[in-house]
């Protein structure tokens, strides 16, 4: 439904509260236009749920040229209404934090470092392995029965990962036949 | 504004601070209009079951039908008021001089002028305008305050007896103008709109936009001069409108919104400057409390 | 919460670990509530609640035992909500017997019940006798008294070492509640469910409150505070190796075709008034199975039931770790989890890790798991697994749905772009898929299950990091959606239509539905129809709470489920000024919240998940018994007072299955009862909070705390380094001597408890030893859980000996 925004404004240059803009000093002809540009930096706000505990209390995230600036409670979440525990509160350091986890990392057999590599080598590796892993202990029958597992492979976590994450996890790790399948609601 | 540059106090703070004494002025002249009798016949007002559900289903409470104000009063208003600006507004006397001969000549009569105003005849209001040859920013600057006392008095008395409001919207519950300043609480993070025309405060969600509803966090941000957190502006890509804000420590009901409306004037000098706009005052977008705005409203209505 | 008369806080300390829904507490207490809190130990939220009640860890079941029992005896009970929502009056079979600790039915051999011992006594129609009077001595009520009788107070402060006058106001004041106009919530955590009798102990407050009529109202319930962000959307998606998503069973090698899963698991009644909403179950698995395997699914080939993987075993946590042990698990995805401080045990289970081929860790912080290898005290030359640590980006730099303890799940958005090369889980998983489904593409064994997986999530087949799946497609799936053209109920749905909610699912394989629970979480194709993105703060009518429109909970957005309950047969509240649904004549509709189920009052049982419509008071599916007995934990320092039978005689002997790093201690080497806790500032296993510097300030060792008693007695003061010693391993951490701990009199003999902060590991920013060294792989006789709650241990200073 559109409206025509002329209905709605009065004479151009009235729109604001006029003639207040004499009150900072400029000289009384003085539009917007001509007032030097002042330097604005711009904020993004968008919400969150906390990652830590199952209460749910939602958070602003305040963001700036790409970077988190700043954390704080939600002040219209009806569960916490603005307020934050230690844990929510130090939010930003999760966001923000020189110890994060920045590139794929793998340890060799025998190995006391860690190596860095790229994602397209991990995950071809980690297929490979998958794929001997699976096939080496891949059980179609037990007692003349289907059954259709691997009893090789386990796959544990995770209940911090979202529902679609959780969601796709589930399917994965049944299509590869794993019922070695676990997460910290177990224990 | 002013070359001095000081790196240790923020320039909004400066700029608030020079109003101090216009703020002052304000707040006395307030005060004062409190213990006039400004209606000989009250708005009225329905009990509080029934005001809690109008307010539910989003009208806002005052209706100004059936309104009669008081005929001394709104002369002496006036002219008081025209005094404190010519007072505070030196270099705008002579279109204040204008506004005063219109009115003591009775080519505008104060409690009619008012009465348009406060029904929102924006049209009326700037037929008077042209027709009187005035300056349209220092009168329609001269009318909000001119009814302000009044519709003040109205929020005070429709608002009696609500403590918490059950009201979703971004336009004011009272008399249903657009907000004025938005007040962010230090502690806590929740904002208060405030509306300029009466008074009245309201709580509204933080990641929304007050006048089209919006709540997508792409379209929505939050712009703010450089090195001042605490005086911001709240732009909606969407629907192109502004509203300027406030973060403050001092709480809602000690916060000095006229003050702070005035002193952030830079913040309006930025959203226009960007493409942001504000619609006019003299107008109320829903103009029938009665009538399925709310509805409208929710519909998200898009703008050109 | 707020609308409660009484707040049990048992199991929990939530004022410490939910400080958020604690404020809620505080808000019902301003209006005159209640809160007892009954702990060990005298905790944060024992400062804060009106009662505490102190209590000896494992002696759960005895403590509310004897609640029920006073409830019993002195008739404090709502006789409408027992008589008419409960199996109260159901007669049980003339089998059934209780003696001496252990139901009819018990196999030593096996340490397994048969229970059909159990089961209802059936009249000719199939459905169970009942007896309205309550009086039969085979009904459930009757055989109830019986069996609570002997948990009269003074037994039950014997065995729990509670003081017996606090005891007996706990009994007074929670009773209250059996009052239609009074209602009582009940706030548990791990304290409750992490012991060999865990399911037991939450069977406990279910049967009270159900006595008390508390459950379905608004203030009441029995309520779990979940611990991690979305543990209950994980468990929801079943990423337990017993389910599928939507608590559907995952199928064991006893079902071979669809046919006999469905039979298997399909609950009957022949109770009209039964709704035995999970005779829907084909419905659901077949939806399921259409969203795992889409066309490739047909009625012909079971809609690919048998690509499903077949348990044949208890693959839990302990289970996996034995069986890693062994040498027989060779690779471990981890994703978000750090066990070897989390898991019990955690000397066998890290040098089970070493047994690994392959580890693939996907975190956001480098875990004390992902460096098993070069751990304190191993040589990583001697290890030869293989670890990828993939690095996934943080909350707030993904979009998806999380859901809390009140089943709200509620949408989050991207705030900014994953930093450096770490990405979404959902990135990795999905790149997962694809690498192995490539690696099948030629030869492989039995490749079909991964190459014929429905998966597409519009990011085309090629793995680029600057291409994530759209999760929106993926809560899409979950929500489900319609396979071709169908009317259902009158109405008309294209091929592609979201399913507006699960009632409107098929059995035939035109319905689609990732997770059925889910179905009306995503009703529509645009955004703007993602329920759980919702953020309307209005209340319902009914002003309780329920805030319908803030996000979306399952199922349906109830809010509180079972709420017809909270209502008489009628369709009147019992409580009406704080009424959930109530029965609005002239529309023939429930109003408020959604009610469970749309039927008129007297139509249905409100307990519609169960296949006779009632709650169970006795509950004859359990392993352990169909009415909670106490048993003492695995380790204690006494015998059990009620009966010869020491301990849960369900229960799995990992010790005596696999000997090896499975000791179990006695009282005589270690006297004092062992526990283990949280603290506000840390969270979990600590990978996130211990690598998060003001955290790691504020609480930057691991400390035991501890009574004055025991320090005066061990030449311990606060602040001393100590070792806490069980037979499975020990560790050092510094004391905390404070009053908070006070011995038990345990029918005449004083036993010590001390506990230990368990989120400490050898990795991160505060780094220190973990607790689980100390605990045991020993589980719930149900669920497996770890008994990580009570053990035995002995405390002494460090370079000192003992005093």
């Amino acid at each position: 439904m559109k409206i025509s925004r002329r209905g709605f404004l009065g004479a151009a240059g009235a729109s604001t509260l006029g003639g207040a803009i004499t009150l900072i000093g400029l000289p009384k002809t003085a539009k917007a236009a001509s007032v030097p540009e002042i330097k604005t930096v711009e904020t993004t706000e968008s919400t969150t749920i906390c990652p830590f505990c199952g209460v749910g209390c939602g958070l602003i995230v305040s963001t700036r040229e790409g970077k988190v600036i700043n954390i704080e409670g939600d002040p219209d979440h009806p569960i916490n209404e603005g307020s934050l525990c230690s844990k929510g509160m130090a939010l930003f350091q999760v966001a923000v934090n020189e110890r994060r986890l920045q590139k794929v990392k793998y340890r060799a057999p025998g190995s006391s470092e860690w190596e860095e590599k790229s994602w397209d080598w991990t995950l071809s590796e980690i297929a490979k392995r998958v794929k001997k892993t699976r096939d080496a202990t891949f059980l179609q029958k037990e007692d003349d029965k289907i059954v259709n597992r691997t009893n090789g492979i386990a796959c544990m976590g995770g209940a911090s990962l979202d529902n679609e994450e959780c969601y796709l996890l589930s399917k994965f790790a049944r299509s590869v036949g794993i019922t070695y399948l676990e997460h910290q609601a177990r224990i | 504004m002013n070359n001095q540059k000081t790196n240790s106090t923020s320039e909004m703070e400066d700029n608030i601070s020079k109003l101090e004494s216009f703020a002052s002025d304000l707040k006395v002249f307030f005060e004062s209009c409190k213990t006039s009798q400004l209606f000989k016949k009250l708005p009225l007002r329905e009990d509080i079951e029934e005001r809690k559900q109008r307010l539910s289903d989003g009208h806002y409470l005052f209706r100004p039908c059936g309104v009669e104000l008081n005929t001394n009063e709104s002369n002496r208003i006036a002219i008081e008021l025209l005094d404190l600006l010519r007072k505070n507004l030196s270099d705008r006397v002579e279109d204040l001089n204008d506004i005063t001969d219109a009115m003591v000549q009775e080519k505008i009569k104060a409690s009619d002028l008012l009465l348009q105003i406060i029904k929102n005849e924006g049209n009326q209001i700037r037929k008077v305008i042209r027709d009187n040859n005035l300056a349209e920013d220092i009168f329609t600057f001269f009318a909000i305050y001119f009814a302000r006392p009044f519709r003040q008095f109205a929020s005070e008395y429709l608002l009696e007896g609500l403590d918490k409001l059950n009201w979703f919207s971004g336009y004011c519950p009272v008399c249903g103008h657009w907000p004025g300043l938005g007040h962010i609480n230090s502690e806590g993070g929740q904002r208060t709109l405030w509306c300029l025309s009466c008074n009245s405060k309201w709580n509204f969600k933080r990641t929304q936009c007050a006048f089209c509803l919006n709540e997508d966090h792409q379209t929505l941000q939050i712009l703010n001069p450089e090195n001042e957190e605490s005086y911001r502006i709240q732009i909606c890509k969407k629907c192109k409108r502004y509203l300027k804000e406030v973060r403050s420590i001092i709480e809602v009901k000690n916060f000095p919104f006229d003050k702070y409306y005035l002193g952030t004037l830079p913040l309006d000098v930025i959203a226009e400057q960007k493409g942001y706009f504000q619609e006019s005052m003299l107008t109320v977008r829903y103009e029938n409390s009665e009538g399925n705005e709310l509805l409208m409203y929710r519909q998200k209505v898009e703008f050109d | 919460m707020i609308n409660t008369d009484v707040a049990m806080v048992m199991g929990s300390n939530m004022v410490e670990n939910h400080p958020i829904a604690s404020k809620w507490l505080m808000r019902a207490k301003e209006r005159g509530a209640v809160i007892i809190n009954v702990d060990p130990r005298y905790t944060r939220t024992s400062s804060f609640a009106d009662i505490y009640c102190k209590l000896r860890s494992g002696t759960d079941i005895a403590f509310v035992n004897g609640i029920i029992n006073y409830a019993l005896q002195n008739g404090l009970i709502n006789k409408d909500y027992v008589l008419n929502y409960t199996n109260a009056s159901f007669l049980i079979s003339d089998k059934y017997s209780f003696h001496d600790g252990l139901f009819s039915g018990y196999d030593p051999g096996k340490r397994a019940y048969d229970k059909t011992d159990w089961a209802y006594d059936l009249d000719g129609t199939g459905n169970a006798k009942r007896d309205l009077t309550l009086q039969h001595p085979r009904c459930v009520y009757q055989l109830m008294k019986k069996h609570f009788e002997r948990y009269d107070i003074d037994t039950v402060c014997k065995i729990t070492g509670s003081p017996r006058d606090t005891y007996e106001k706990v009994c007074r004041t929670f009773t209250s509640t059996w009052a239609p106009n009074r209602v009582a919530t009940w706030l548990y955590a791990m304290g409750t469910t992490q012991h060999t009798h865990g399911t037991q102990n939450i069977r406990t407050y279910a049967i009270l409150q159900l006595l008390m009529g508390n459950v379905g109202l608004a203030g009441g319930g029995i309520n779990a505070l979940r611990g991690e962000s979305n543990v209950q959307g994980s468990t929801d998606m079943a990423l337990l190796f017993h389910l599928l998503p939507g608590y559907l069973a995952s199928p064991t090698k006893a079902e071979q075709s669809l046919e006999e899963y469905k039979t298997h698991f399909t609950p009957k009644t022949n109770d009209p008034k039964s709704a035995n909403w999970w005779s829907n179950y084909p419905k659901y698995i077949v939806s399921l199975l259409k969203a795992w395997y889409g066309d490739k699914a047909t009625s012909e080939n079971d809609f690919c039931f048998n690509y499903i993987p077949k348990r044949s075993a208890d693959y839990s946590h302990i289970s996996l770790f034995e069986t890693m042990y062994e040498g027989k698990l060779k690779g471990l995805f981890l994703f978000g989890q750090n066990p070897v401080v989390g898991g019990p045990n955690s000397n066998k289970e890290r040098s089970a890790l070493e047994k690994l081929e392959w580890m693939v860790a996907v975190d956001i912080f480098e875990t004390d798991t992902s460096v098993f290898w070069k751990r304190p005290g191993v040589n990583p030359a001697d290890i030869q697994t293989e670890v990828f640590l993939l690095p996934a980006c943080s909350s707030v730099e993904k979009e998806g749905s999380v859901s809390n303890s009140g089943r709200w799940a509620q949408w989050r958005y991207k705030a900014v772009e994953p930093v450096g090369e770490s990405i979404s889980d959902l990135w990795i998983i999905d790149a997962l898929h694809k690498s192995i489904k490539k690696e099948y593409a030629a030869s492989g064994v039995f490749p079909e299950p991964i190459v014929n997986l429905n998966w597409n999530y519009g990011n085309g087949e090629e793995i680029d990091p600057h291409k994530e799946p759209d999760v929106h497609m993926v809560a899409k799936e979950i929500n489900g959606y319609f396979l071709e053209d169908k009317v259902v109920n009158d109405k008309q749905f294209k091929k592609g239509d979201q399913v507006p909610s699960f009632a409107f699912l098929q059995n035939d394989g035109s319905t689609c539905s990732g997770n059925w629970l889910y179905c009306n979480s995503y009703p529509g194709p645009e955004k703007e129809n993602n329920n759980m993105a919702r953020r309307i703060k209005e209340d319902a009518i009914n002003g309780i709470g329920l805030y319908p429109q803030w996000a979306w909970a399952w199922p349906v957005n109830r809010r509180i489920i079972y709420n017809r309950a909270s209502c008489d047969i009628n369709g009147k509240p019992f409580d009406p000024k704080r009424w959930v649904v109530r029965w609005n004549e002239t529309t023939g509709k429930w109003e408020g919240d959604v009610p469970d189920g749309p039927w008129p009052p007297a139509d249905k049982y409100p307990f519609i998940m169960k296949p006779d419509g009632h709650a169970w008071l006795f509950a004859a599916n359990l392993n352990d018994g169909p009415l909670p007995e106490h048993y003492e934990p695995l380790e204690s320092p006494v015998d059990n007072f009620m009966s010869s039978q020491q301990n849960n005689p369900a229960i799995k002997l990992w010790h005596k299955v696999n000997p090896e790093g499975n000791a179990i201690g006695d009282s005589k080497k270690f006297p004092i009862i062992g526990t283990t806790y949280r603290v506000s500032e840390h969270w979990q296993a600590g990978a996130m909070s211990r690598n998060i510097p003001w955290l790691a300030e504020l609480v930057p060792d691991v400390f035991v705390e501890l009574g004055t008693d025991l320090a005066k007695q061990k030449n311990i003061e606060n602040g001393n380094k100590v070792v806490i010693e069980t037979a499975r391993g020990s560790m050092e951490a510094y004391a905390l001597v404070t009053r908070r701990f006070e011995p038990f009199q345990l029918n005449g003999k004083l036993v010590h408890e001390v506990g230990v902060i368990w989120h400490f590991g050898y990795n991160g920013l505060a780094r220190g030893d973990s607790a689980n060294l100390l605990t045991a792989h020993i589980g719930d006789a149900n669920t497996m859980i770890p008994e990580y709650k009570a053990f035995l241990c002995d405390v002494y200073k460090k370079n000192g000996g003992v005093a």
